[in-house]
């Protein structure tokens, strides 16, 4: 039984915000393409929220990758709850 | 997307007299909102450089800030994309017989009705504050005769020259009527 936790759990918290904002992301496109004018500006603002969003999640990823999520946050293997007793 | 001049349940000889959006300006106001939002970590993060406080971040407090930082930006972007939507999408139509109302309020809650011209009883025009009255825009509140609620266009250019197209167009729709009620 794993008895640390990693500062992969600040990663994972990281994971459900880019599910929220890919999800919210669908719906706004959604909303843009299926009740919006054919128009220059509704396709341009759509073009360019997928091109902005894509550089901004790749560019999220690269930063992350820099940090060594194997660092240990909480050591629970020294503790022994019924050592007190 | 939707061409500019269909019609939902377009009656014979029914045309587009003019779409209507909010003013520019409120779609500014929003810009300059999401601007400042995305400046705020940026002022922190220059505030506590210039006060030479030592940072020098752990491996914990690093991933941290990285991880809080990064959400902060993603959900700024996708609020500030939502509220460009809604806003957006609110679009005011007058046509030769009626006013459709197509308003987007929030993501799960769209609201399109129309009111025919002439069932128009009162149209309102209103600009309230300073920049509503110095670029000309404000709201433009419709009563219908039933017990229908009224329209409101909200934050729409030139409302009092909207009032007039409007009162100009129930004259005639009333003027319409009258004649095919007499044949």
């Amino acid at each position: 039984m794993a008895t640390t936790i990693t500062i992969a759990i600040f990663y994972y918290f990281f994971l459900l915000v880019v599910l929220f904002f890919m999800l919210y992301s669908f719906f706004n496109i959604y909303h843009l393409i299926r009740f919006g004018f054919l128009s220059f500006a509704n396709v341009l603002v759509v073009i360019l929220y997928v091109a902005l969003a894509t550089f901004f999640i790749i560019f999220t990823f690269n930063q992350l990758a820099t940090v060594d999520w194997n660092y240990i946050l909480v050591d629970l293997s020294d503790t022994n709850p019924w050592s007190g007793l | 997307m939707i061409n500019k001049n269909s019609i939902p349940n377009q009656r014979l000889g029914e045309e587009v007299v003019i779409h209507l959006r909010r003013h520019w300006f409120i779609f500014f106001k929003l810009f300059l909102f999401f601007v400042t939002l995305a400046l705020i970590p940026v002022i922190i993060l220059l505030v506590v450089q210039s006060t030479s406080l030592n940072l020098s971040l752990g491996e914990i407090s690093y991933a941290f800030l990285l991880v809080l930082a990064l959400s902060y930006y993603l959900v700024m972007m996708v609020f500030a994309f939502t509220a460009w939507t809604e806003a957006y999408l609110d679009v005011w139509t007058l046509t030769t017989y009626r006013i459709i109302n197509r308003e987007q309020n929030g993501l799960f809650n769209r609201v399109v009705s129309d009111l025919y011209l002439s069932k128009i009883q009162d149209v309102t025009a209103q600009q309230r504050g300073f920049f509503a009255t110095i670029l000309h825009y404000g709201d433009v509140h419709i009563q219908s005769a039933g017990a229908q609620e009224r329209f409101v266009f909200e934050q729409v250019p030139q409302p009092y020259k909207i009032a007039k197209i409007i009162q100009k167009l129930n004259d005639q729709a009333k003027k319409d009527e009258a004649a095919n009620q007499s044949v």
